[in-house]
């Protein structure tokens, strides 16, 4: 019954930040509205990602079309393609065919574009749990595996992508339903969930294709069994599970479908068609570099050439420790994880090097690309899947802070992580990377700000994106006392748990532990002793 | 092979015996196995970079080249032409073949040393990692990531002198280990001869020679105590630094001082002389920023990722207490080119620009490659160590290679052609190889500034005066119009050797100015006086 009340208060509590921050005003996105002020700029469409996959949300449910009409192209814009004379999107389709039920849902209520961030919300709730889970069945305490859960959430960048339209929480949450799936199913129907997950997440985001190839590596050597008998070696390929990997064919063919009725072709992605910088008042669109009466210019691009090794030194120092967005300045809660990979190691050697070699490739991946700083954003924004790793392993070293100083250097930078991060949640996440600020300052002549330090002044300006405050606080209450709320709410929250692992009853988790997880065993011990043995 | 319906599962068999013989052949025959692989693909590498026009991109290849083919042609053939600069043994390597020219222009009696270098490396890798009790698997992880990276291809299709060292330097290190492993004296005499070669290859080996002495020194004295110390150093000292004592010997007859190659007009010194009067000599003195170009060279070099890999196995191996002390101080000389790097650039001898650090241009950037077989070492090591993350690291390590390949990412090719070592001369070796081709008359041209020019031009050695020519160089210096139908200069720079040396002469006004180009110019005798100029080889041996 505790454990009921337990597990139910968490998820409020999680829920109810998320609702407490999610952005939005009143009202439903239509033709007319769409390019107002109300929606851009200072409203929830802050970025081009954001609106271009609402965007083509918006077309699929209301102009049942793949292509934008013109007001919804100018809405997109500079994030916008263009095929074959129609105006087309630059993104994976996968985030905006996932929110079409939020946004059906949300327009019946006349909140449409609320509905569709709420999407993101439901995704990042989902994550929480996962992270839970799956730490949980690692050896880590419920009560570990929960602050784990609310490391993710709250300490790093993911907050502030979980109250908008953004790929990461969904690709996040494929990534930690298909760890979770091939710790609890070992079977044919094991390898088919996670070849569709596979698939869903480049339906979503193209380079998960790259990030989630461990996980379908892994699960694949599943399909051969070598044994030696008799002074021979016997290989074993078993063609169910083949069967079972083949269970992606449909997703691929409905990205292929999806191509194909966007853009003429079954073979053309997203990112690689032309994009479009203007569009004129005629309706006809401006390319990069093209002059206003040119013609239609062709944009070789290549997929795997937004990949470069050339740009790993930058990219590896945006992402660790550029102020603008470095992990160490605002996710350092998450390099507890790093001890935790130590921890794991000892006990499941294999599982631990599956996360290790997730986290390298995402980030390996997104130090080659182009624009590490992920444009204007909160953080580094690319090392979401990372941060929802790391915190798992962080749920195994936190019984470990029973050391005075380490204790304290804990809950300081835990403490520190959360408030920096429900600062982008509740203000802005589109902070400048550095080397545009410089010439932005030279264009407005005033100091353009790219730390969190932005985001304070939107607090000192009385600026927040919150649904919940603009519409039912703000005559209220200050942004700033909402933040304090809200922070405060979650700082100790956590505090508590992390005081209560370390300080008062390590004994009964221990023994708590102890009893659910041998319970756990039980459930799925084949799998388990399967999925350490795989290498073997 | 057999197809069970019932359980869908097909399977087959291999017999032991079938599985035994193949590791039976690896354990056996790995190294001649590794040293076809890799013959074979520097085969590839020079074949790819031959026909895409960027095998010959390094100005200084071309000059390897030229130097060479001077010993065995032109207007005063012979050893001397070898010069003081750059170390003999590579020009003295690439002359066995560079007579022929095929091998010349085709720059492939350099490259050819550079192939068997890239072989032999792979193969030392190989080998160190065995002497280490690393598996196959570490073993042969590590030759691949040697082999698979796109610099050190490159300049194992090329005539620079960085895999011949490399070759050396790693060769000299795993007899080192081998010594302190076996103490066996033959090992300690090849790990002498090595140095010595590498001494005659690059500066980089004198450092080497200091290195392996002192911890030679420090490990000898350690286990058997001073009089065995002294004993083994001098027999090491005397044949390692047999090639050190021959270069000043070769200075001092040659160029009336031992120390010419170090001080003298065209020495490294020199020319780091103009860089600092500019202001660009930025890592002299400071010993951060030394370490910082030498660090991004070495990323630049290796993807960032494989050193960082290589930081982490070097780590996990000197805490290995299972490995002995001696010889985690033998393997400090697979990462001496660090230490020489980072003190040359500290002390000014050396320059090396990372575009974007301090200037947006490549210079010197291959310098980061030389830590590639010490890398390739320690990453074998970690792999074999760290069972439970091997296929992790291959598959960081396929991710890079596939991005890099896919990019054609080397900064060494960069280096080259956009960098201050690939100046563009084909505008005016094209005008040369136009003009002069099938005209008599010779070339005024200093070699020192414009050796590239030369080479590209396609002409015969002999067609050219050059500073190595002796009395042609002095006499048509004095009175170019009586011997040079064609300078080539730079007008008005006194780092130029011909300007420096005809700017005064009353004979430079009997040429017209034909050609203007961003590296030189070319003059031709204006045609009232060309009757008088000399067109023939007339001094023959007299000089």
């Amino acid at each position: 019954m505790i454990n009921k009340i337990f597990n139910i208060s968490y998820i409020v509590f999680i829920a109810l930040i998320l609702l407490l921050t999610v952005r939005g005003i009143p009202g439903n996105v239509t033709k007319d509205n769409i390019n107002t002020g109300m929606w851009r700029g200072k409203g929830p469409f802050e970025l081009s990602p954001e609106r271009g996959r609402f965007a083509l949300t918006f077309t699929l449910v209301e102009d049942r079309s793949y292509q934008f009409s013109i007001p919804v192209a100018r809405f997109i814009l500079p994030d916008l393609g263009y095929k074959n004379g129609k105006y087309v999107s630059l993104f994976a389709p996968g985030v905006s065919l996932i929110a079409v039920p939020g946004y059906v849902i949300g327009k019946f209520f006349g909140l449409n574009q609320l509905g569709t961030y709420l999407t993101a919300s439901f995704f990042a709730l989902f994550n929480v749990i996962l992270i839970r889970n799956i730490a949980f069945k690692l050896g880590a305490s419920w009560v570990s595996a929960s602050v784990a859960g609310m490391v993710f959430l709250f300490t790093t960048p993911a907050f502030s992508y979980a109250s908008t339209l953004y790929q990461h929480h969904i690709s996040v949450l494929l990534i930690l339903l298909s760890i979770y799936i091939l710790m609890t199913h070992k079977g044919a129907l094991g390898i088919a969930i996670i070849s569709v997950l596979y698939c869903i997440g480049i339906l979503v985001d193209y380079p998960n294709a790259l990030m989630m190839l461990p996980i379908l590596i892994y699960s694949l050597i599943n399909i051969i069994k070598i044994r030696n008998i008799d002074r021979s070696l016997q290989i074993n390929i078993l063609s169910a599970k083949i069967i079972g990997a083949a269970a992606c064919m449909p997703v691929l063919i409905l990205l292929l479908l999806y191509n194909k009725q966007a853009y003429g072709n079954y073979l053309q992605f997203a990112g690689t068609v032309a994009s479009v910088t203007e569009i004129k008042m005629d309706g006809s669109p401006v390319f990069p570099g093209q002059k206003k009466n040119g013609i239609e210019l062709t944009q070789e691009k290549y997929a795997l050439n937004f990949f470069k090794t050339r740009n790993t030194i930058k990219g590896l120092y945006t992402h660790l420790i550029s102020p603008d967005r470095g992990v160490i300045f605002y996710a350092p809660s998450a390099l507890f994880g790093i001890w935790g990979i130590v921890e794991l190691r000892r006990r499941k050697p294999k599982i631990s090097a599956l996360i290790v070699a997730l986290i390298l490739t995402n980030l390996i991946l997104y130090s080659m690309w182009g624009d590490p700083w992920g444009g204007w954003a909160f953080g580094s924004r690319y090392l979401i899947p990372s941060y929802a790793l790391l915190s798992i392993l962080v749920a195994m070293i936190l019984p470990k802070f029973k050391n005075e100083f380490l204790f304290v250097i804990a809950v300081l930078i835990i403490g520190y992580s959360a408030s920096i991060n429900s600062l982008g949640v509740l203000t802005s996440y589109s902070n400048p990377p550095k080397i545009e600020a410089a010439s932005l300052s030279i264009q407005t002549g005033k100091e353009e700000k790219y730390t969190i330090e932005r985001n304070i002044d939107l607090i000192r300006n009385n600026e927040s994106k919150s649904f919940i405050y603009n519409s039912f606080l703000s005559d209220k209450f200050s942004v700033l006392n909402y933040y304090l709320i809200v922070n405060f709410s979650i700082v100790f929250i956590m505090f508590l748990a992390i005081v209560y692992i370390n300080l008062i009853d390590k004994e009964k988790i221990d023994n708590f532990t102890k009893s659910r997880q041998s319970h756990n065993y039980q459930a799925v011990s084949g799998n388990y002793n399967s999925l350490d043995n795989l290498f073997q | 092979m057999k197809i069970a319906r019932d359980s869908l599962t097909i399977s087959f068999e291999l017999p032991f015996t079938f599985m035994e013989k193949c590791k039976v052949l690896l354990d056996r025959r790995g190294e001649r196995i590794i040293a076809l692989l890799l013959f074979l693909i520097s085969i590839a590498s020079f074949y790819y970079y031959y026909n895409n026009g960027q095998g010959l991109a390094y100005n200084d290849a071309r000059s390897h080249l030229d130097i060479s083919r001077r010993v065995v042609e032109g207007l005063k053939p012979g050893l001397a032409q070898i010069g003081s600069v750059w170390l003999p043994l590579p020009h003295l390597l690439n002359a066995l073949t560079v007579w022929n020219d095929f091998m010349w222009h085709t720059g492939l009696s350099g490259a050819v040393v550079s192939m068997v270098s890239f072989v032999y490396c792979g193969v030392l890798i190989y080998k160190y990692l065995k002497s280490l009790g690393v598996g196959m698997f570490g073993r042969l992880f590590a030759c691949s990531i040697f082999t698979l990276n796109l610099n050190v291809l490159y300049l194992s299709a090329t005539a620079m002198t960085e895999l011949p060292l490399l070759a050396a330097m790693t060769a000299a290190s795993y007899h080192l280990m081998l010594w302190y492993k076996d103490n066996n004296l033959l090992d300690m005499i090849k790990t002498a001869l090595w140095v010595m070669v590498s001494t005659l290859i690059r500066y980089d080996g004198w450092f080497l020679l200091v290195f392996i002495f002192a911890t030679l020194g420090m490990g000898i004295f350690r286990k058997r105590g001073k009089v065995e110390t002294e004993g083994k150093l001098i027999l090491f000292g005397t044949l390692a630094g047999y090639g050190v004592i021959l270069w000043f010997l070769w200075n001092l007859l040659i160029f009336k001082d031992p120390l010419y190659f170090a001080f003298g007009p065209f020495s490294a010194h020199e020319q780091q002389k103009g860089i600092l009067s500019a202001g660009e000599l930025f890592t002299k003195g400071n010993i951060y920023y030394s370490f910082l170009a030498y660090f991004y060279a070495t990323l630049y070099n290796t993807y960032s990722f494989i050193t960082f890999m290589a930081i982490l196995g070097f780590s996990v191996f000197l805490v290995d207490k299972k490995i002995d002390k001696n010889i985690k101080i033998a393997s400090l000389a697979l990462i001496s080119p660090f230490f020489f790097n980072i003190i040359a650039l500290y002390l000014g001898h050396s320059v090396l620009f990372v575009y974007g650090l301090f200037k947006d241009t490549w210079f010197n950037v291959r310098y980061g490659m030389m830590l590639v077989t010490g890398m390739a070492v320690f990453i074998g090591y970690l792999v074999d160590k760290v069972k439970d993350l091997r296929w992790v690291f291959v598959g960081v390590f396929s991710l890079i290679t596939i991005f890099a390949f896919i990019g054609k990412d080397a900064a060494t090719i960069d280096d080259a052609l956009v960098g201050a070592s690939g100046k563009n001369v084909s505008e005016v070796s094209s005008w040369i190889k136009k003009n002069a081709t099938n005209r008599d008359g010779f070339i005024l041209i200093s070699a020192a500034s414009h050796d590239a020019i030369i080479f590209s031009s396609g002409l015969p050695m002999s067609r050219f005066i050059h500073e190595g020519t002796g009395k042609y160089w002095e006499l048509a210096t004095e009175n170019p119009q009586n011997w040079a139908t064609w300078i080539i200069l730079r007008t008005n720079d006194m780092s130029d050797w011909t300007f420096r040396e005809i700017a005064d002469a009353p004979g430079f006004k009997q040429y017209n100015l034909v050609g203007h180009y961003p590296f030189a110019d070319i003059y031709e005798l204006k045609p009232e006086f060309r009757s008088a100029v000399i067109t023939e080889p007339i001094l023959g041996k007299l000089k």
